[in-house]
């Protein structure tokens, strides 16, 4: 079952349609749509360079440049909302299509860059940067330290690096702690979540990463058809909360449930009277018995059982760089 | 509103701030931290990290990142006029 979650999380892709921007189009008839597959755990620069080879003949060139598009940073937007392009695609995709539209309709721009809301990438080596630094932040989040990102071979950066960029399967996986990832963050997750005694090997801090998107909703989120677009991103909260995974009773499990009411106790309720704990009450709610949500929770695409065991969802959902993105729709005030 | 302390260190021979620790709103992003330590320092070639150990993401809010990394009190940012600890 955990390898099923692991092949759904890497083989997700998610089909865009890439449309270029009405306005930066030169030829007639206007080019068809590019579709493509990007990979949930992706980042859509990475797409980029197809991107531009499709479309650069169709571009309106740019008054200053012999080469009309080979300069421009390229960047996306859905609905007019400009996409923040160190978000992972699929976060992106759950979070502002909480519908999933198939394929993903996006638009494509080669000039105006929107550099006062996001700082531009220059190639992929940003990309990569600024993914090792998100997988750096985790290891510290996880361990107290940065030493186990430090210690990668050059070689292993590269094949890490390589199988995001080709939206592959990783060759090391949390579940494999012999191996190159011995020693590294993903087995210190493990020894994390798995609650081993080997306590002295695991962070100071000790928690797992985590990421949270959250969107107010005014009216009921009944008819997800209905939900207004996205217009800014002011209206989305954007959250990191490391979760230390409390030990339960015996025989319970520290639930993904128990992780939101911790971390965002005005919006989970608990049956019992301190939200700090969770209920072994028997009020069976929608979302199992215990926690109390009136909104949606969405993870790698699907919407979870709170009553999962949280180090359940933290090895089996969380992306490369060992952050577990969570989407999530409130009821607003 | 909350603000945050901030304090930066410098390293590796980036220019020495006579006042080097600042409050900060934390709703503002690690963005704005950025641009406030380049006007700081008065050059564009410095880069931050949070303990020194990695660079945040833009995005972050300077609030999480004290909440997540601070010490004593304060959220410490490093900087280096090269990429120190990448």
């Amino acid at each position: 079952q955990a390898m099923d979650a692991r092949r759904h999380v890497w083989e997700g892709a998610i089909p865009i349609s890439f449309q270029l921007d009405p306005s930066e189009i030169a030829t007639a008839p206007a080019p068809l749509p590019l579709l493509l597959m990007a990979a949930r755990n992706g980042y859509l620069p990475l797409l980029a360079n197809r991107i531009r080879q499709y479309f650069q003949n169709a571009v309106l060139s740019s008054p200053s440049s012999s080469t009309p598009s080979s300069d421009q940073i390229l960047w996306f937007d859905f609905k007019g909302l400009p996409l923040k392009w160190h978000i992972p695609t699929g976060v992106l995709f759950d979070l502002l299509c909480l519908e999933p539209q198939r394929p993903w309709d996006l638009t494509v721009h080669f000039r105006g860059y929107p550099s006062e809301m996001m700082a531009p990438y220059e190639g992929d080596e940003a990309v990569k940067w600024s993914f090792m630094n998100t997988l750096k932040e985790a290891s510290y989040i996880i361990r107290g330290n940065t030493k186990n990102v430090m210690d990668l071979t050059q070689n292993d950066q590269n094949n890490l690096w390589s199988s995001i960029v080709k939206g592959l399967r990783p060759v090391f996986d949390v579940e494999t702690i012999s191996g190159i990832w011995k020693n590294t963050i993903a087995s210190q997750l493990s020894l994390l979540v798995l609650g081993e005694s080997k306590a002295s090997q695991v962070a100071r801090n000790g928690k797992v990463p985590l990421r949270l998107y959250v969107r107010a909703v005014n009216g009921g989120l009944d008819d997800p058809f209905s939900l207004a677009p996205v217009k800014s991103w002011n209206e989305v909260m954007i959250l990191t909360r490391p979760v230390e995974i409390l030990r339960q009773e015996e025989g319970l499990a520290f639930t993904l449930g128990d992780a939101l009411v911790k971390v965002l106790p005005q919006y989970f309720g608990s049956s019992s009277e301190d939200p700090e704990h969770s209920s072994s009450d028997s009020r069976v709610d929608e979302y199992g018995p215990g926690v109390q949500f009136d909104g949606t929770v969405k993870i790698q695409g699907i919407q979870p059982n709170l009553d999962l065991p949280f180090d359940w969802v933290a090895r089996n959902l969380a992306g490369q760089e060992h952050f577990t993105h969570v989407c999530l729709w409130v009821p607003g005030k | 509103a909350l603000a945050v302390k901030v304090q930066f260190v410098s390293t590796g021979g980036a220019p020495v701030l006579i006042q080097s620790e600042f409050k900060i709103d934390a709703t503002e992003k690690f963005a704005k931290v950025l641009k406030f330590l380049r006007r700081q320092v008065q050059q564009d070639n410095v880069f931050p990290f949070i303990n020194q150990a990695f660079i945040p993401s833009q995005d972050e809010p300077v609030g999480d990142l004290y909440k997540n990394f601070g010490v004593h009190g304060k959220l410490i940012v490093n900087y280096a006029p090269t990429l120190a600890w990448g």
